[in-house]
């Protein structure tokens, strides 16, 4: 049996409301010596009278409207072997146009988890070319999921895409990319404007030889060229890691992409300065590492070009059969995929005992009334 | 303190050891206005007419009146020779209740000794019968002293023996008497009235003194109480709220009837309340005592 809201469980601890009531107003008999007990006729305590159950039969069916209404709320579902054989009978699929399969994979996981009990298949479909889908991709879709790809179009032969501008020499250099598969080229189109240096390097004075170096580096050997409006400080040498929180979208996935992209296990900290990254790192300047730590801040502050959907090399054939599989077996249904429960039976319940304490709440009272007359009679 | 205050208070009464200092608090307290004795007896000296009663002597009947009147009146003369008067004093546990702020028995203890001092000052006999103590009655300062002593070292335990108390003081008040009884009447009931009884029919004036608590009538109690019996220590525990109404019907009924039966018995019956002071309970009696129809 499955609860939906299994919290509301807790309301059936009022159950225990009348004893504990019962065991706390327990109180003992004052004794107290008197002339004579011969005008004293028996009368039940009042401690017992309030302890005694008078009428197990009305109470146990108050109770019993109280318990099943905490289970109705608590939302019930049995899964009986009628369910299992329905669930195991349909197949909940989800389609992926997305032209970003990986994208539209992950969410297709998302939509599957919340839908009724059932088997479950993603289906693919698109051009699905190199680098769409991925190894690691493929290893989040629960082994449950089946999936199954369709290949809708063949990808272009060739394309020709903008591709990161560089500096040399001060000026700004427009290159584009042709994809053509092993014929795949880049070449430099236009010369657009003078770079100004995007990346402000600080080293201690006894570096600033070196220093001097990498901002020249900078500007002449075809580094990539920053975003408008994007820029960096490094410092060289520095031991203070008293840096401000990055806030900034871009300088979070500037930071990101250089630490992916630095070869080496150096230590580097990030922080911003208003629209500025600032890196600090215990490197010096004169190290001869320091160049290509520049080239990976500057690729950084760069347009990336991870453009998947333009690849023009399809995923292969064979790649796509050992992805595909059949749909798994029903898993366990978990409450989130409930659409219909139990509960309407046991508010059903509720209201039948509800009916039944009425009648036996009516012939307690007449039966309590007839005693009275026959007493006053 | 002046004698007034003290004797307009129970629970100060009550706390005083000297019962002669008690007793004297008392009477001075209830005299006071009374014009002459209150206890008549049979002599040469005419003081009153009264009903007839069963029992009296018919040598005193006023035959004459009989013919004018078509009414039975019987002669009373003042007491110029001395009476015989015997206190009897229910000694039963029950008589121990209340414990504060004074009990039945100390009440009635203070009550005799007053009426033993009152009845003592005229110059008559007063004697004492509880199930422990016997003093036959004669008259006399020591007398008293002995009495009140024995009064003092009285308690309320045991039983209440009607046979071996009313019947003895009866017989030993020899000659016509006055026999005061003090009980709250619980035990023995039927015993009681009969030995009651017989002592009237032997011409003595019984005069019946029913004590009791303001508890007991009023059976102010609330909650589960268990109430253990001071004589059998039986116990029973109720709910005394809802007991309430059952218990103060019956003694209502009780009292109403042990009322009713001295009434037709001739007995003059005087219901003693506790929280009443004995002074002004004694009092309302010697003032019942005096008005014609009593007489």
């Amino acid at each position: 049996m499955i609860w939906l809201y299994p919290p509301a469980a807790i309301a059936l601890l009022a159950l225990a409301a009348p004893i504990v009531v019962h065991v706390l107003v327990r109180q003992r008999a004052t004794r107290i010596a008197f002339p004579t007990l011969r005008f004293i006729r028996p009368h039940r305590l009042a401690s017992v009278r309030r302890r005694a159950l008078d009428d197990i039969a009305l109470l146990t069916i108050r109770l019993a409207i109280f318990a099943v209404a905490v289970a109705a709320v608590a939302g019930p579902f049995v899964a009986t072997a009628a369910r299992r054989r329905e669930w195991d009978a349909r197949t909940i699929r989800a389609e992926v146009f997305d032209p970003d399969s990986r994208y539209g994979l992950s969410r297709a996981v998302v939509w599957l988890e919340r839908q009724p009990p059932g088997r479950r298949e993603i289906v693919v479909r698109g051009p699905l070319p190199l680098g769409s889908l991925t190894a690691t991709d493929i290893a989040m879709v629960p082994s449950h999921v089946g999936l199954r790809f369709e290949r809708t179009s063949v990808p272009t032969a060739t394309r020709t895409l903008p591709a990161t501008p560089v500096i040399q020499n001060g000026r700004i250099v427009e290159r584009e990319t042709t994809l053509n598969a092993e014929r795949t080229s880049v070449r430099d189109v236009a010369v657009t404007g003078t770079a100004a240096p995007a990346i402000e390097i600080a080293a201690p004075a006894e570096e600033h030889a070196a220093a001097d170096g990498l901002r020249r580096a900078l500007l002449n050997e075809r580094i990539a060229a920053a975003l408008p409006g994007r820029g960096a400080r490094i410092m060289f040498a520095s031991e203070a890691a008293s840096l401000s929180t990055v806030s900034t979208a871009w300088i979070a996935d500037a930071a990101a992409r250089i630490s992916r992209d630095t070869p080496w296990d150096v230590d580097l900290a990030f922080g911003s300065d208003g629209n500025r990254l600032v890196v600090e790192t215990r490197m010096h300047a004169t190290d001869a590492r320091a160049l290509t730590l520049v080239h990976v801040l500057a690729r950084g502050l760069a347009s990336p070009i991870e453009r998947p959907a333009d690849e023009v090399v399809p995923i292969p054939d064979a790649q796509l059969s050992a992805w595909t599989r059949g749909a798994g077996p029903v898993p366990e249904a978990a409450p989130e995929m409930i659409d219909r429960d139990d509960r309407r039976w046991l508010w059903a319940t509720v209201l039948l005992l509800l009916l039944i304490e009425s009648v036996l709440r009516r012939d307690r009272k007449q039966s309590g009334v007839a005693k009275g007359s026959a007493r006053a009679a | 303190m002046t004698v007034g205050t003290a004797a307009a208070n129970a629970e100060l009464i009550a706390r005083i050891s000297d019962l002669e200092l008690v007793a004297r608090i008392v009477v001075e307290g209830l005299v006071s206005g009374l014009h002459r004795s209150p206890f008549h007896g049979y002599s040469a000296e005419f003081s009153q007419y009264r009903h007839y009663r069963p029992g009296d002597d018919l040598k005193y009947v006023d035959w004459k009146l009989v013919a004018r009147t078509d009414r039975v009146y019987t002669k009373q003369f003042r007491e110029t020779t001395n009476m015989g008067a015997a206190i009897v004093i229910d000694t039963s546990a029950s008589m121990a209740f209340p414990e504060r702020p004074i009990s039945k028995f100390r009440y009635s203890v203070v009550a005799a000794a007053a009426l033993a001092h009152l009845v003592s000052s005229q110059g008559d006999g007063v004697g004492l019968v509880t199930t422990n103590a016997f003093l036959a009655p004669r008259p006399g300062r020591q007398h008293l002293r002995r009495l009140l002593a024995a009064l003092s070292s009285t308690a309320a335990t045991g039983s209440w023996r009607p046979a071996e108390t009313v019947r003895r003081a009866s017989e030993r008040l020899g000659r016509r008497g006055l026999l005061l009884v003090f009980s709250d009447l619980y035990d023995q009931e039927n015993e009681t009235f009969a030995e009651l009884r017989r002592a009237a029919r032997m011409g003595h004036e019984v005069v019946l003194f029913q004590v009791i608590s303001r508890d007991e009538i009023e059976f102010g109690y609330r909650r589960d109480v268990e109430f253990v019996d001071l004589e059998t220590g039986e116990s029973l525990a109720v709910d005394a709220a809802a007991a309430r109404r059952d218990y103060t019907d019956a003694v209502t009924a009780f009292l109403e009837s042990w009322r009713r039966r001295a009434g037709a018995e001739g007995f003059q019956y005087s219901l003693m309340v506790t929280d009443v002071p004995p002074d002004r309970a004694l009092r309302n009696f010697l003032v019942a005592r005096q008005t014609p129809q009593n007489r």
